[in-house]
């Protein structure tokens, strides 16, 4: 069992990780040796699906060394705030391979935007990640004492009879408006709601308050939130609506060559992100494929995906391409 | 959709073997659901408690049709120790749990999105313990999508 504490950037000292400028993930588990010496990121689109584990989510994978410690580049990743997770796998098990409770849980939610950096540590090996430090970012140390606080009711909850499940429950439900209302983290506050609703059961509606103060930011996790008007709206809003298409298609067609090379790569989904990011490093297909745990045909569409967002036609193009 | 039944492995050998209503009930959950479940019960007393565990497998080949694992619960049961997983080769599942109250507890979602994938397979696994839990039928809701793999189930109770 390992004990060291990291408290800054001194693990990427490690001579067994590779110090790296775009290194913006580095941390130390004490594992046992049940596990593979290797740590994935999978990207989740949206919180229904959390639970759910594919290969094609997997984004990154980079290796665990003999001391636990690990590296991640996530320089790819978009700009906006978005959630991710780590897993670990047993050895023997496809990398896609999700644990739900119990002693092998085996992953671990971060919020990260290709500007991140954080350190992470455990200090337990069973379950890996039950007690996980951070370092360097606030917003992960603040989603995960939500994910901690709903986990900890949840277990209380399932120890107890009906009455005191039913209090523990009221005792959840007002916490998780409590951070819903005051976090200001974004994803922190809408995973409170997202939580809530789903234990309350009510309505999108009855959230308004708590979800429209991040309606600017556009974030794709408010998708499951927001209210969606059913009225029909009148004629002079469709009069409107198509004159306000007609001028933004005309804005569009004027500003159509002042279109960056940045706006285009954001067109690229966080996979595409990952080849293009690759390709870049001169990386063949078959060590693209290596790398993202995808075939080599899974390669080459999402080439021939990212020639045809990004207007060009060689891999040439793609180690030039200037953001 | 055509689904095949798998032998199941399990358990521990036990001291002696009491085949009470309860045990009854769970092995003819599987009659009840036209047969395409493989599963094995045991049950072992001692110290004034009953210790009944149970495991069940399926089988899915190309599988859409959904499927429901009931479990039932009475109020004589001290804890439950559930453990589901599914190693899925092609296709989806989604697992979901549900207390007998209609509330989604947990849920896992297994799959391959493209058949391309040069990895073999994704597995998944909910593992809960509950105390006292609520009685009445909880419910394991398999939804599989095309699914070719095998689902298995394993649960431990003891009781008064």
């Amino acid at each position: 069992m390992l004990t060291l504490v990291l408290t800054n950037y001194g693990l990427a000292q490690s001579p067994s990780i590779k110090e790296d400028l775009k290194t913006t993930i580095i941390g130390q588990l004490a594992l046992d040796n049940i596990w593979e010496p290797s740590i994935y990121l999978s990207h989740i689109p949206d919180f229904d699906r959390r639970f759910e584990i594919n290969n094609q989510m997997i984004i990154a994978k980079t290796a665990v060394d003999s001391l636990g410690k690990f590296a991640l580049k996530i320089d790819f990743l978009p700009a906006d705030i978005q959630l991710y997770r780590l897993h670990i796998v047993k050895k023997g098990d496809s990398p896609a391979s999700l644990i739900i409770g119990g002693q092998n849980e085996n992953h671990l939610f971060l919020v990260l935007n290709n500007e991140s950096r954080l350190t992470i540590q455990n200090d337990t090996t069973l379950p890996p990640f039950k007690n996980v430090s951070f370092t360097g970012s606030e917003q992960n140390r603040s989603f995960n004492s939500l994910v901690k606080l709903y986990e900890e009711y949840d277990f209380r909850a399932s120890i107890s009879n009906s009455s005191t499940r039913k209090l523990i429950n009221e005792q959840l439900s007002s916490s998780l408006l409590a951070i819903a209302d005051s976090s200001q983290y974004i994803l922190t506050a809408l995973y409170a709601t997202y939580l809530h609703k789903n234990m309350s059961g009510l309505e999108n509606e009855k959230y308004a308050d708590l979800v429209d103060k991040w309606k600017g930011s556009n974030s794709t996790y408010l998708s499951t939130l927001i209210v969606i008007d059913q009225k029909k709206p009148s004629i002079i809003l469709y009069l409107l609506g198509i004159g306000g298409i007609a001028i933004a298609l005309f804005i569009g067609f004027k500003q159509r060559k002042k279109y960056t090379n940045r706006s285009l790569i954001n067109e690229l989904s966080i996979q595409e992100r990952k080849v293009f990011a690759l390709l870049r490093e001169g990386k063949t297909n078959q060590e693209i494929s290596d790398e993202c745990n995808v075939a080599v045909s899974t390669v080459k569409s999402h080439v021939s995906s990212i020639y045809g967002k990004l207007k060009i036609s060689s891999r040439k193009e793609a180690m030039n391409y200037k953001e | 959709m055509e689904t095949k039944t798998t032998n199941f492995v399990h358990l521990k050998i036990m001291k002696s073997l009491y085949l009470t209503p309860l045990l009854a009930l769970f092995m003819l959950a599987p009659l009840l659901m036209n047969g395409q479940m493989v599963e094995v019960a045991t049950e072992q007393q001692g110290h004034g408690q009953t210790q009944v565990e149970l495991s069940r497998s399926l089988s899915l080949e190309n599988d859409s049709k959904e499927e429901n694992i009931i479990i039932a619960v009475n109020k004589k049961m001290l804890s439950l120790d559930l453990r589901i997983s599914a190693r899925i080769g092609d296709g989806k599942i989604e697992i979901e749990i549900y207390s007998p109250s209609g509330k989604k507890e947990w849920n896992i979602s297994v799959g391959k999105q493209t058949k391309s994938d040069k990895l073999e397979e994704v597995f998944g696994t909910i593992a809960k313990k509950l105390v006292d839990p609520e009685a009445g039928d909880w419910v394991v809701k398999l939804k599989p999508a095309n699914a070719t793999g095998i689902v298995t189930l394993n649960s431990k109770s003891f009781e008064y």
